[in-house]
């Protein structure tokens, strides 16, 4: 049984992970009106970024990861000025096949600069702390800390600030924000600059938890697909919900059946729920 | 490898991998259905090609089925396969529109992917089938690669001509009616879902068909030649070339 436990929890971490990962997605869908699939991209390039101030050039891993974070936003920032903007009226499908190929390109480059093999940060074992028979590591529980920081974060920047509240604006009625006065331009640069920190974030969380091989940020897209399409596209605080139940689901089922399933059972938990909820778990009807 | 050899070789497969964005192009364009799915239909239509033509195991093989049938059967299954494949795909997300359609029809074809990968019965993993039987168009007094193109050429164009006549017939129209107005078709006595699971299902035959010819031209059908890039880069084409780009719900 605490075998079960276990897995209970570490599905909560995996979970938090994915909220990590899919919320930045997530927003960038609802606010910019596509699904930008090379968002998990974005995630490696702060990983490798992180990496290679912490092990290349031996920096400590807070300012690395930092550094990592904000390199990653603005490669996002650029990506979106400079791929997508000019390309905006052409409509969400075009932009969607555009992010395939962006994710491509970004993949590519990772590719090309760090080379193929596992790496692993320069950082301190992880310490395991048991409780009740169920064990935690720290790292473990730095990603659920960031995880819960970075959702009320983004909730409360939304909800208060005016510059959130021109955010929401915007992706309710881009005509109406912009004869209201709002800046489309800056609200939208704010936009990229947020998700892909989001997404930086994430990318070193994968970095401390996990060893890194170049191709682990396209392993990240389906989970974070999965989670995204269970949640209902866009909706933030369904994701949280969602993140929750596939990595739930995803680790207990290591319990019966074998771990090469995991993505299987993640999407069985999707086509379920889309069975009954075409919309997802927060989704409104919309034609 | 000289001129004459490359041009042979982009014919070929430039003719299969057109197949997949033809049919695309039915779903997307006509049917208004965007599938982010299309290499699951094509390693269904390879592997169904392959476990039907293949000699049962034998020694470190770890594949359960092998039927050892001539090339015609397995082709014909190959369609069937993609077909099936379509079938239970598309009975559960065809409800879905636009994004979470296209994002589903991925996941399904991950989720196809990973069971090829991990469930050695199948198709022996990772590793694949090897050797897979093949026509010899030598028989018909034509070189390997002429004779293969040839067929890749005539897969295209069939498949072109009966797409072409499938939507100038009455058929045709009610696809539209549906793409245009579902509420109007509704009215008029349309199954609208119905109508969106025969696009589903006949656009799904063939790619089989590519899938099985693929398997033929290379003798090897492994997880590694279905990647989510076979659905990005050939079928995305399908998605940037279409023709009623102001009408497609997405």
């Amino acid at each position: 049984m605490t075998v079960f436990f276990q897995l209970v929890l570490t599905g909560l971490v995996t979970g938090s992970f994915l909220i990590l990962a899919t919320i930045g997605f997530s927003f960038t869908r609802r606010v910019e009106g596509f699904l930008n699939i090379a968002h998990p991209e974005l995630l490696g390039v702060s990983a490798f970024t992180t990496w290679g101030l912490n092990v290349i050039w031996g920096w400590h891993i807070i300012p690395s990861a930092m550094v990592g974070i904000v390199f990653t936003a603005f490669v996002g920032l650029i990506i979106g000025r400079v791929v997508y903007d000019p390309i905006r009226a052409l409509g969400p499908a075009i932009l969607l096949i555009t992010s395939v190929g962006v994710h491509y390109v970004l993949g590519g480059s990772v590719d090309a600069i760090v080379g193929t093999g596992i790496r692993s940060l320069d950082i301190p074992l992880a310490e395991s702390y048991r409780f009740w028979g169920v064990r935690i590591t720290n790292y473990q529980m730095i990603v659920v800390v960031f995880a819960a920081l970075a959702t009320v974060g983004l909730a409360l920047f939304l909800n208060k600030t005016p510059m959130g509240l021109a955010i929401r604006a915007m992706s309710a009625n881009p005509e109406l924000a912009a004869s209201r006065g709002i800046d489309v331009k800056s609200t939208s640069r704010i936009t990229w600059l947020i998700s892909s920190g989001l997404a930086g974030l994430a990318g070193v969380m994968l970095a401390v938890i996990a060893t890194l091989s170049t191709d682990i940020a396209f392993n990240q897209i389906l989970q974070i697909l999965a989670v995204a399409i269970l949640a209902g596209l866009g909706s933030l605080y369904a994701v949280v919900a969602a993140g929750l139940i596939i990595g739930v689901a995803m680790d207990v089922s290591v319990f019966w059946i074998p771990a090469g399933y995991r993505p299987l059972v993640a999407f069985s938990v999707v086509i379920l729920v889309l069975m009954f909820r075409p919309e997802g778990l927060a989704g409104k009807k919309s034609r | 490898m000289t001129i004459y050899a490359i041009i042979i070789a982009t014919l070929t497969f430039g003719a299969i991998f057109s197949v997949l964005t033809l049919s695309l192009n039915l779903q997307y364009a006509r049917g208004g259905m965007i599938n982010f799915g299309t290499v699951a239909y094509f390693a269904a239509g390879a592997y169904a090609y392959a476990i039907f033509t293949q000699e049962p195991p034998s020694g470190l093989d770890q594949y359960r089925f092998g039927f050892d049938m001539p090339w015609y059967v397995g082709f014909l299954a190959a369609g069937v396969a993609s077909l099936l494949f379509a079938l239970v795909t598309g009975w559960p997300t065809l409800r879905l529109r636009g994004e979470y359609l296209a994002l589903t029809t991925f996941a399904f074809a991950e989720v196809f992917h990973s069971l090829l990968l991990n469930e050695r019965r199948i198709g022996n993993g990772s590793v694949g089938l090897a050797n897979v039987e093949r026509p010899d168009p030598t028989t018909l007094g034509m070189s390997d690669t002429v004779g293969y193109a040839l067929a890749a050429v005539v897969l295209m164009l069939v498949t072109a001509f009966v797409f072409n006549r499938l939507l100038k017939s009455p058929f045709g129209r009610t696809i539209d009616a549906v793409h245009d107005d579902e509420i109007a078709a509704q009215a008029v006595g349309k199954d609208d879902a119905r109508i969106r699971l025969q696009v589903f299902i006949i656009s799904a035959i063939p790619i089989g068909f590519a899938g099985a010819l693929y398997a033929m031209i290379t003798t090897l059908v492994a997880p590694a030649m279905f990647t989510a890039e076979v659905t990005f880069l050939f079928g995305s084409p399908s998605c940037l070339l279409v023709k009623r780009q102001s009408l497609v719900r997405f």
